[in-house]
C-alpha cells in the first residue's frame, strides 16, 4: 500500500489493528471487570486479596493464561513479519526495558513504551555508529543489541516508576 | 552430623567466633583441603582436570561473586558474566601493556577493574531495586561484551576480539600444566572462599543482610545505604572479574567477548538458586550440580535410549538434556527454594539426631 509517498505493508497496518484491538480489550478486562480488579488486588497485595476471598490459584491460572495469549499474538505478528528463530528468546528480554520505561500495572504504558523503544533502537542503530566511527575508526554496528537496556535505565535514574507507572510509596 | 560439640567448651571469645566451631568439622575441612591440594593432583586424570576440577572450582568463584550480590546483599544481578570478561580482558592488557608486571599483580588489578565497572552499573541499584536493578544489569551484559567486541584496543586489535593469555608465569615458575594451573586456582579460590566467608560474618556482610530484609528499615538503624549497596556490587563484581581472568589464563586460554554472553550469566545465576541464596558452601555445590549434569546425562542418556531400544541421535540427546535441566531446576525451586545446602543442612540436624527422630 502506498499513501502519499511512504511504503507501509499492508502486514503492518494489519497488526497495528490487532494490537490496538488486543489492547483495548486488556485495559477494559483490567479496569472494569471483576476478574480485573481482582488481579490489580492480587499484585498489589497477595494476603490481603486471599483474605477478602479472591481465589489466588485461579488467578495465577487466569494471569499466565493472559500472558500466554498476549505473547502468543505477539510472537504470530513477529513471525509472520521476521520469521522465528530460536534467537527470538533474546528478543523477547527487550520485553523489560519497554515494560520498565512504560511503567508496571498500566496497559497502554507497554505501548508506548514499545513504541519509543523500538523507534529509538533503530534510530540509534543508523545515527549513532557514523559518529563513533569518526571518532574511534573501526565498525560499530549492534548498537541496538544493548540500547535499549541503557535508554531504560537511563530514564529510570530520573523516573523510577516509569511514565505511566504508580508512584511506589516504601513503609517501614 | 554423626558427631556433636558435647564436651567442647570454648573458654575464650576468639574459640566461639571460629569458622569451624566444632574440631572435627576443622579436621574434615583440613582433610577436603589436603585431597583436593595432594590427593587429586596424585591421581586425577588430565581430563578431569582440565575439564572438571578447574571449571568448578573457577565457576564457584563467580558464583561466590554473584552469591554476596544477590544472597547477600538481595540484589538481583544479570550481568555476572559482563564483569567476569571485564576481568578478563582487564588482566590480558595490564599483562600486555605493562612491562614485567607481575601476575598476581594484573590478576588484581583485572578484579579491580571490573570491581569499578560493577560500581558504575551498581549506581542505579540506588534509586531503583528488583525486576528494575534485572534490566540494569542486562544493560552492563550487552553493553560490555559490545565494547569489548567493537573496541579493538581491548583484545590488542586482533580481528574478532578474541585474545590468547599469556602464559602464567609467578615468581619464574610457568604454570603451563593442567596440575599446576589447577593448585593455582585452588589456591586462589580457597583464599577467596575464606575471605568470602569471614566477609559475610563481618560488618559488612550485617549490613548486606539488613539490607536485603529490608532496606528502608536498615537505613533507619543507621546503615549507610549507598555504601553497602556501591560495596556490594563492587566485591561481587571484583570475584566475578578474578573467576573471569582465571577463566581466560587457566581454563581456556584463549577467549573472546562473545564467549561471556547472557547465557554464562544465567550458568551462574542458577548455580547461586541450586547452591543455595545466601550460602558459601551452596556455590560450591551449585556449580558442581550445574557443571557435572549434563556430563551424568551425557552418559546416562545413550545408556537409557538403548534400553528402551529408541534410536536417540545426538542432537536429540542434546535437546533432552535442555529439557530435563530446566525440569530440574524448576523442581528444585519448588521442594527446596534454598538449595543444596539447605538439604546439606536438614541432612547434618538428621544425622546429629539419629537415629532418634526428635
Amino acid at each position: 500500500m502506498d499513501l502519499t509517498g511512504i511504503g507501509i505493508s499492508k502486514l503492518d497496518l494489519f497488526s497495528s489493528g490487532i494490537i490496538i484491538l488486543l489492547v483495548i480489550i486488556l485495559a477494559l478486562l483490567f479496569q472494569y471487570t471483576k476478574v480485573g480488579r481482582a488481579l490489580r488486588a492480587v499484585a498489589d497485595d497477595h494476603q490481603a486479596a486471599l483474605s477478602l476471598g479472591i481465589p489466588l490459584e485461579n488467578i495465577w491460572a487466569i494471569v499466565w493464561s493472559i500472558a500466554g495469549f498476549v505473547a502468543l499474538v505477539a510472537g504470530l505478528l513477529w513471525g509472520s513479519r521476521n520469521g522465528v528463530q530460536f534467537a527470538l528468546s533474546l528478543t523477547a528480554l527487550k520485553a523489560l526495558p519497554v515494560l520498565i520505561l512504560g511503567g508496571f500495572t498500566s496497559v497502554p504504558g507497554a505501548i508506548v513504551g514499545g513504541i519509543i523503544i523500538g523507534v529509538s533502537e533503530k534510530l540509534a542503530e543508523i545515527y549513532i555508529p557514523p559518529v563513533l566511527q569518526d571518532a574511534f575508526g573501526g565498525n560499530f554496528g549492534g548498537i541496538e543489541g544493548w540500547f535499549p537496556y541503557i535508554f531504560a535505565l537511563l530514564f529510570l535514574l530520573v523516573r523510577p516508576e516509569g511514565l505511566f507507572g504508580e508512584k511506589h510509596i516504601d513503609r517501614v | 552430623m554423626l558427631y556433636r560439640e558435647a564436651g567442647q567448651f570454648k573458654t575464650t571469645y576468639k574459640a566461639d567466633s571460629q569458622i569451624f566451631p566444632i574440631l572435627q568439622d576443622r579436621v574434615g575441612m583440613m582433610i577436603l583441603l589436603s585431597v583436593a591440594a595432594i590427593g587429586v593432583p596424585l591421581f586425577a586424570s588430565e581430563y578431569w582436570i582440565n575439564a572438571i576440577l578447574i571449571p568448578f572450582l573457577i565457576f564457584s568463584l563467580a558464583a561466590l561473586g554473584l552469591n554476596f550480590l544477590t544472597g547477600y546483599a538481595g540484589q538481583l544481578s544479570l550481568g555476572s558474566a559482563a564483569f567476569m570478561a571485564v576481568g578478563a580482558f582487564a588482566t590480558y592488557n595490564f599483562q600486555l601493556r605493562i612491562e614485567g608486571i607481575p601476575f598476581f599483580l594484573s590478576f588484581i588489578l583485572g578484579g579491580l577493574s571490573a570491581a569499578s565497572v560493577g560500581i558504575l552499573f551498581g549506581l542505579p541499584s540506588l534509586r531503583i531495586k528488583g525486576f528494575y536493578l534485572a534490566v540494569a544489569t542486562l544493560a552492563a551484559q550487552f553493553f560490555v561484551v559490545w565494547c569489548l567486541t567493537k573496541f579493538p584496543w581491548f583484545s590488542n586489535n586482533s580481528s574478532s576480539g578474541v585474545i590468547s593469555a599469556q602464559t602464567l608465569t609467578i615468581f619464574g615458575f610457568a604454570f603451563d600444566t593442567p596440575i599446576s594451573k589447577y593448585l593455582l586456582v585452588l589456591f586462589i579460590v580457597a583464599g577467596l572462599a575464606l575471605l568470602g566467608k569471614n566477609l559475610v560474618r563481618s560488618s559488612t556482610g550485617r549490613a548486606w543482610m539488613a539490607v536485603r530484609d529490608m532496606d528502608v528499615a536498615a537505613e533507619v538503624i543507621g546503615i549507610p545505604l549507598m555504601k553497602t549497596k556501591l560495596m556490594a556490587f563492587a566485591i561481587s563484581s571484583f570475584y566475578c572479574g578474578i573467576a573471569g581472568a582465571l577463566y581466560a589464563y587457566c581454563y581456556l586460554g584463549t577467549v573472546e567477548p562473545d564467549g561471556f554472553s547472557l547465557e554464562l550469566s544465567f550458568k551462574i545465576l542458577f548455580m547461586v538458586i541450586i547452591g543455595g541464596v545466601g550460602s558459601i558452601l551452596g556455590n560450591f555445590l551449585g556449580a558442581g550440580f550445574i557443571l557435572l549434569l549434563p556430563i551424568f546425562l551425557d552418559i546416562v542418556l545413550p545408556f537409557i535410549s538403548k534400553l528402551l531400544h529408541l534410536p536417540l541421535s545426538n542432537a536429540t540427546i542434546s535437546h533432552i538434556q535442555l529439557m530435563v535441566f530446566g525440569a530440574l531446576i524448576i523442581f528444585f525451586l519448588i521442594v527446596e527454594p534454598h538449595g543444596l545446602a539447605r538439604l546439606w543442612q536438614i541432612g547434618k540436624e538428621k544425622l546429629r539426631l539419629w537415629p532418634f527422630p526428635h
